[in-house]
């Protein structure tokens, strides 16, 4: 009972809410286990042409050597330097995670604030267009679309932000109309605010970490797509992510040359990224909806 | 008409125009992005003109778009077996051929994990969720946290190096062996189909399990504040029936539907892990038709696919109304 | 003698992140078998968990101190395999059944002949005579046994939620706001369907609800809760009629009874103070029209008053009952 009054006074003073929001984030140990990942992953990003030893797209060494002191995950089946296309890997699997994470936020958000604000038959009209885009089986139909397009990191980018909104709408809606049902919305509606002031002021500010934390959420969704697109050869085949990477061992039999960690080093920084961007959303997460939290109170 | 009957039918329709839908996009999408899909072949086979030429009347593709969808229509709705063309790579095999080949594989796959994983899942977060904070919700979390962190087909690689490759108690792929001349549906034929699979499945349960539990687990925290569970611990039921006729039965009905919802992501996830392991269902059936760009394999794989999802979503939107009294007795 | 419920200093606190709450704070009563006794108080004041402690259920986190022994048994230190014997068989519970205290994916017959297979070795077909047995007591036909909970009115779903309270024939009923929920009608119906089962049953009730004109109908003893504890308790018709405590004078005043047709009805004022950390003075002397610098200073102590009742004043209103 008193959880949730002082979760409605968290609310009822968004300025001070935001801020509530990001202490209660930097206090929340798992919280910042992630931003400490995701600041490393990021630095490696940016850092990539620093850290890596070679181009990942020279030819360096005779294929398929073994992890070795000058290549440290060995080469690839024309020479190149694995570790090198990891390094590399990061940036873009970082950058269409991200960019795809804002596409699907934007697009998620405004059509779910609009069908929750709005409501009648433009509520009913968008509702059923998400139904029908949360039934078709997307993975196959981001391969579909992907093998249409041709690879590249265009289509990829597009078939996972196409594919990826859908469920955060849906969300989005029902927190708007749950919000649009407290006392202070109804009542700013009723003495007559403009109604972009209660979408802008009052509505959008209160979802903040619910937005958030499925931005967070919605990165690795984008890296896992991106990979799995990437795993069946409809990424660029002139530049690398950790997908790509997975497939090249794939398809070059890594397993058959000495390439435990080529096959599995990949999924075990997709892993790492996605451990830490749950994490992340979680502290938001349980500061939304702390019914959630595994944490006996 | 009864209000159960008005619910079924109301879904029915729903599964319908989705279907439409799907079909639309399966129709539109090459001819959005690519303007005609003999551009793509002639590009990518190098045929000569006369080959082209001929493609486009088979295709249609002289005539105006609606005529083109109304024959797509025609070919794939009001024929049986649904006319999807013929395939390039294995021409003159028909596309319809080739899927009713690996269909069954595919099918069996999927409907034999998700099966185990559901009750797994399910079994796991009703004692989670009535247990909340216990052992297994932690471990839970952190399990499912994981496995959803992780890009499905990884986990496949992962079992495949360990247990094939380095322990050699799993074949590495396939569905049968190459050596096992039993007759079909035999005892030994079936115990190699079984063998086969069994890397496959862990891999689809070891994925999805966790869904379905951290799914149940989140249902049954909101169960248990319901004014009827404080009641049935006060009225001293058995532990049993606190957990079968409150936990399960209330806690079941949004986890169908959820279940339904997830089913997409499940085969999706299905189709990377069979390439995985070469088995030869629709998931490597796909894998090999992007290969070779054989489109009308391409299209007809995601036709199936779209009808298989809508499907199993129908039936357990059936299932749900099904179980729950406060739809079926109105 | 001792009664059928003996509270002793209970205490039921349940920790927030804001401090902890006293939910019920020190709260001396007993409950004399065979009697009708309850409990008033405005919403929040602790009633109910009362009525849920008394059967052993305290919502976690919460955690209890003090006595509560309910038919002689400690119920805080009860086993679970004991505790849940006890439950419904001793003590059974009426529900807001108007709320959904019901299984909504059971149907009714299920439902009571389920509590008497859990407490019993009967079979099915047994359990199921039964239940339509006890729906006659409340006045149901057997066709009800087929029916889900959402197909019922709320005062059908309230009379099959007494007849589950008296399935076991239990030593104390506790019944919990059991007309609240309903209409004007079906609440009197209830009411004397409710009555009519306790006269039969000789058991022991405690009726918890902010209903005073009910608790006068219907109790031989009553305590008057605020903030959990307890202001005034003794014999009801005694209280009612002669209120001895201002906040039962308060509540008297602000209770809309047919009979008071015409009179101004006033409400207290002010607002309860916050149940956590409370202050060590009267919880009432804020709002209290008769308070003095000792009400604020110190909580007062239990006075016995010549009728037997118990008031916890420095100022009692009532001075003739004063001992």
């Amino acid at each position: 009972m008193t959880e949730s009054r002082s979760r409605f006074a968290r609310l009822f003073h968004t300025e001070a809410g935001t801020d509530t929001v990001l202490l209660r984030l930097l206090h929340s140990k798992s919280g910042l286990v992630g931003i400490f990942i995701l600041a490393a992953l990021s630095a490696v990003a940016l850092l990539s042409s620093f850290i890596a030893p070679y181009s990942p797209y020279a030819i360096v060494a005779s294929p398929y050597l073994p992890p070795s002191q000058s290549h440290l995950l060995g080469t690839d089946g024309l020479g190149r330097d694995i570790f090198s296309q990891m390094i590399y890997g990061t940036r873009l699997s970082l950058e269409i995670g991200f960019v795809s994470a804002v596409g699907i936020t934007v697009i998620g958000t405004v059509v779910g604030v609009v069908s929750g604000f709005a409501g009648s038959y433009v509520d009913e009209a968008l509702m059923r267009f998400v139904d029908v885009m949360l039934v078709i089986p997307s993975i196959a139909f981001m391969i579909f679309v992907a093998t249409i397009m041709g690879p590249g990191v265009v289509s990829v980018l597009t078939v996972i932000i196409v594919f990826g909104w859908p469920p955060l709408s849906r969300m989005i809606r029902s927190q708007t109309l749950s919000i649009k049902r407290r006392g202070f919305v109804e009542s700013a509606v009723v003495s007559g605010s403009p109604r972009y002031y209660t979408l802008f002021r009052v509505i959008l500010p209160n979802m903040t970490s619910l937005i958030v934390a499925n931005a967070m959420l919605a990165v690795i969704y984008a890296i896992i797509a991106d990979a799995s697109l990437a795993f069946i050869g409809l990424a660029s085949t002139n530049s690398y992510s950790w997908g790509s990477v997975l497939y090249n061992a794939q398809i070059e039999g890594a397993i058959y040359h000495n390439g435990m960690l080529w096959i599995t080093l990949p999924g075990v920084a997709i892993a790492i990224t996605g451990i830490a961007m749950t994490l992340i959303a979680r502290a938001f997460g349980d500061i939304t909806d702390p019914r959630f939290s595994t944490e006996g109170r | 008409m009864s209000a159960y009957g008005r619910f079924l039918l109301r879904r029915a329709v729903y599964a319908v125009i989705t279907f439409f839908i799907a079909l639309v996009m399966i129709f539109i999408i090459p001819r959005l992005v690519a303007v005609n899909p003999v551009d793509i072949i002639a590009a990518s086979q190098q045929l000569p003109p006369s080959a082209i030429r001929q493609l486009t009347v088979e295709f249609g593709l002289n005539k105006p778009v609606y005529v083109q969808f109304l024959l797509y229509l025609k070919n794939v709705i009001l024929t049986f077996p649904p006319n999807l063309g013929f395939s390039y790579e294995y021409y003159p095999i028909s596309v319809w051929k080739l899927i009713s080949i690996s269909l069954p594989w595919t099918l069996f796959l999927v409907g034999t994990s998700v099966a185990i994983s559901a009750f797994l899942g399910t079994m796991m977060g009703l004692y989670a969720g009535m247990n909340r904070g216990g052992i297994l919700d932690r471990m839970m979390s952190y399990a499912a946290m994981t496995t959803q962190s992780l890009p499905y087909f990884w986990i496949a690689i992962v079992l495949q190096i360990l247990l094939a490759v380095v322990l050699r108690v799993f074949p590495i792929g396939g569905a049968i062996s190459i050596t096992d001349v039993s007759p079909p549906y035999s005892l030994p034929w079936i115990q190699d189909v079984v063998y086969h699979a069994l890397l496959p499945m862990i891999t689809i349960v070891i994925a999805t399990t966790p869904v379905y539990s951290i799914i149940m687990r989140n249902t049954l925290v909101d169960i248990v504040r319901e004014d009827y569970m404080v009641a049935a611990e006060a009225k001293g039921l058995k532990k049993s029936t606190l957990y079968n006729t409150y936990g399960l039965r209330n806690g079941i009905l949004p986890v169908v539907s959820l279940i339904a919802v997830h089913f997409g992501y499940v085969v999706g996830g299905a189709l990377l892990v069979e390439i995985v392991f070469s088995y030869p269902g629709v998931g490597t059936l796909l894998f090999n038709a992007i290969l070779s760009h054989d489109y009308p394999l391409i299209q007809g794989i995601f036709f199936i696919l779209a009808i298989t999802v809508i499907g199993a979503n129908f039936i357990a939107d059936v299932i749900y109304s099904y179980i729950d009294p406060r739809i079926r007795y109105t | 003698m001792s009664g059928i419920v003996e509270l002793a200093d209970l205490k039921i606190i349940f920790p927030t992140s804001r401090g902890d709450v006293n939910a019920v704070d020190g709260v001396t009563l007993s409950v004399e078998e065979g009697s009708v006794f309850g409990i008033a108080g405005e919403s929040g004041c602790g009633k109910t968990t009362i009525g849920l402690a008394l059967m052993g259920i305290i919502r976690k986190p919460g955690r209890s101190e003090g006595g509560i022994r309910v038919n002689g048994k400690d119920v805080s230190s009860m086993k679970d395999e004991e505790q849940r014997l006890f439950r419904w068989k001793e003590v059974s519970m009426v529900f807001q059944g108007a709320m959904n205290s019901l299984n909504p994916v059971k149907n009714i017959g299920y439902q009571i002949a389920e509590v008497i297979r859990d407490h019993s070795q009967v079979t099915r077909q047994k359990s199921m005579e039964m239940a339509t047995e006890l729906l006659k007591k409340v006045r149901l036909p057997a066709t009800i046994l087929d029916r889900f909970p959402h197909q019922l009115s709320g005062g059908q779903k309230q009379r099959v939620v007494i007849a589950m309270a008296i399935a076991l024939n239990p030593k104390l009923i506790i019944a919990d706001e059991p007309t609240t929920a309903l209409d004007v009608v079906s609440q009197e119906y209830v009411l004397q369907m409710l009555k009519a089962v306790v006269e039969a049953s000789n058991s022991t009730v405690v009726l918890i609800s902010h209903d005073l004109s009910l608790l006068a109908e219907m109790c031989d003893y009553i305590a008057i809760m605020y903030l959990g504890k307890i202001m005034e308790t003794g014999r009801a018709e005694d209280i009612l009629a002669n209120p001895s405590h201002p906040y039962t004078l308060a509540l008297l005043d602000s209770n809309i009874t047919i009979d008071k047709r015409g009179k101004k009805v006033e409400s207290i004022p002010g607002y309860p103070p916050s149940p956590i950390n409370l202050p060590r003075n009267c919880r009432f002397s804020d709002r209290c029209a008769f308070a003095t610098s000792e009400c604020y200073e110190s909580e007062p102590p239990p006075t016995t008053m010549k009728d037997g009742r118990t008031v916890y004043c420095y100022h009692p209103r009532y001075e003739d009952g004063e001992g």
